[in-house]
């Protein structure tokens, strides 16, 4: 057992004796928050809360044991928020409040009990300072940032809404002035923050801590060699939240698109429930093949490769142009074989007298044509309305099923 | 030498010829004569791909004229070769 610790300490800089320093140490931090958390449920006395709040406790308990920062984030959000659906009046944003504490206390701990950067801590006196004052710059920063973004944004969500028909009214009506709305908002806050956190924040402070030039050096080139080798491989979270976004904006786009088309086919259906089956899965197919299509120009535009090592020759479009002019030309020579002459010469632009037709295959294209293009108006028209419908229609079921599930 | 040069020029004559039907059969949709335009829209379709086949098939060719007396002239010391 003895070998085993010290195989950990050397490997890893973790001794298994600290490791109940740092549970004892991260709770107690951690415990005012939950108490602030659970208060206003702790009060109620109907069944949901009680419930809520022995699931948050265990949770806590869980995430404290395993020093889980997630765990412990999912015990105090998760009262808040249902305190917020309950009804009490309860400041949204204080969530973001323990999330930073659980995020400093974990890393306090982390700083502090663990072993082999003591032994690299060759303090100076200016290091703490300056990650202080990193620090602070970071939060100000990112304060300022966001308040002119999202002044930006309202700005210009305000003048979308004034100008805009029913659609982005309803959307605001849905996503903005309600109570889902503003938890999705906060929802996104949380998720951005934690993303700043571990992927930045830490690296930056422990940076400065630990700063050394050969280090400093190091940082960069490994960063832009990330960065790099992250945007040709498409891989890394960016990339992947980058796709994701164009995947749901696909999905968004074919779902108005395709209705009109569907909808017509939905009378071959003697059930309704069987149609929105065939919906959906066309629906999906349809999106994911456009995914793919997009990702794959996308990778081919970001990737270049030396690709001449055997070229092939092929003839493909060559023999199906070909295939086509020999299959029209027979067609006509059968159906209506005097137009042939006149139609070659008039092609090359040997006569130029309007031509009268008597074949049955000429005035058949010459009908059809004509009518498509008169109707054409009508058609794009008639798709357009289908294509609103269908997004009046998407509006309605969000409202009722926020209806249904927020009352 | 000559020779070689045929089949770029043939397939840029076609491709001419392809832009040159390609603007007849608009002409002729103006002029709300359809089956002569749907004609020469698929001649143009048949000269324009068989211009540009033809070109490429020689420009392919060329390359791999040129990497196989590269690789000869490595292998086989230095040939005086005529072109």
């Amino acid at each position: 057992m003895k070998g085993n610790n010290n195989l950990q300490y050397e490997e890893l800089g973790i001794r298994r004796s600290t490791l109940w320093f740092k549970t004892i140490v991260f709770g107690l931090l951690n415990l005012y928050p939950l108490y602030l958390a659970l208060t206003p449920l702790y009060v109620r006395s109907d069944i949901v809360s009680t419930v809520i709040t022995l699931v948050s406790i265990l949770l806590f308990i869980l995430g404290v044991f395993k020093l889980d920062t997630i765990t412990t984030i999912f015990s105090l959000v998760v009262p808040v928020i249902t305190a917020i659906v309950l009804g009490v009046n309860y400041p949204v944003y204080t969530i973001a409040y323990y999330v930073i504490w659980v995020f400093i206390s974990d890393y306090i701990v982390e700083i502090v009990f663990k072993e082999k950067t003591f032994t690299k801590w060759s303090i100076r006196l200016y290091s703490p300072l300056i990650t202080i004052a990193i620090f602070t710059a970071i939060i100000s920063i990112y304060l300022v940032a966001s308040y002119y973004v999202s002044e930006a944004i309202l700005n210009i969500y305000d003048y979308v809404v004034s100008n805009t028909p029913v659609m982005f009214q309803e959307f605001h009506k849905i996503f903005i002035s309600t109570r889902v709305g503003s938890l999705l908002f906060i929802i996104i806050v949380l998720f951005i923050l934690f993303y700043v956190f571990e992927n930045y924040v830490y690296g930056v402070i422990s940076d400065t801590l630990l700063l050394t030039k050969k280090l400093a050096k190091l940082r960069i080139y490994s960063l832009f060699k990330e960065e790099l080798s992250n945007s040709l491989k498409m891989s890394g979270p960016i990339n992947t939240l980058f796709m994701r976004t164009i995947l749901f904006v696909i999905f968004y786009y074919v779902y108005g698109l395709l209705y009109p088309v569907l909808e017509t086919i939905s009378k071959w259906f003697m059930y309704h429930e069987l149609f929105i089956i065939f919906y959906i899965i066309t629906w999906f197919l349809v999106s994911f093949i456009v995914y793919a299509i997009i990702k794959k120009i996308v990778y081919r535009a970001l990737t270049i490769q030396h690709k001449l090592v055997y070229p092939r020759i092929s003839y493909k479009s060559f023999y199906i142009s070909l295939f086509l002019l020999v299959l029209y030309v027979s067609l006509i020579a059968l159906l209506s074989s005097n137009d042939l002459g006149i139609m070659f010469s008039r092609a090359f632009n040997l006569s130029s007298s309007k031509p009268v037709y008597n074949g049955f295959l000429t005035k058949e294209i010459t009908r059809i044509y004509m009518n498509f293009s008169n109707k054409l108006y009508s058609y794009i028209n008639w798709y357009v309305a289908h294509v609103v419908k269908a997004y009046n229609k998407l509006a309605d079921i969000i409202n009722k099923a926020l209806k249904f599930l927020w009352g | 030498m000559v020779k070689d040069y045929i089949s770029p020029i043939a397939g840029l004559v076609l491709i001419g010829f392809s832009i040159y039907i390609f603007l007849s059969a608009l002409q002729l949709m103006i002029n709300r004569d359809v089956p002569s335009s749907l004609l020469a829209v698929l001649i143009g379709f048949v000269s324009l791909t068989g211009g540009v086949s033809l070109i490429r098939t020689w420009s392919l060719t060329r390359t791999a004229v040129k990497i196989e007396k590269e690789e000869k002239g490595s292998v086989g010391g230095s040939n005086s070769s005529s072109h």
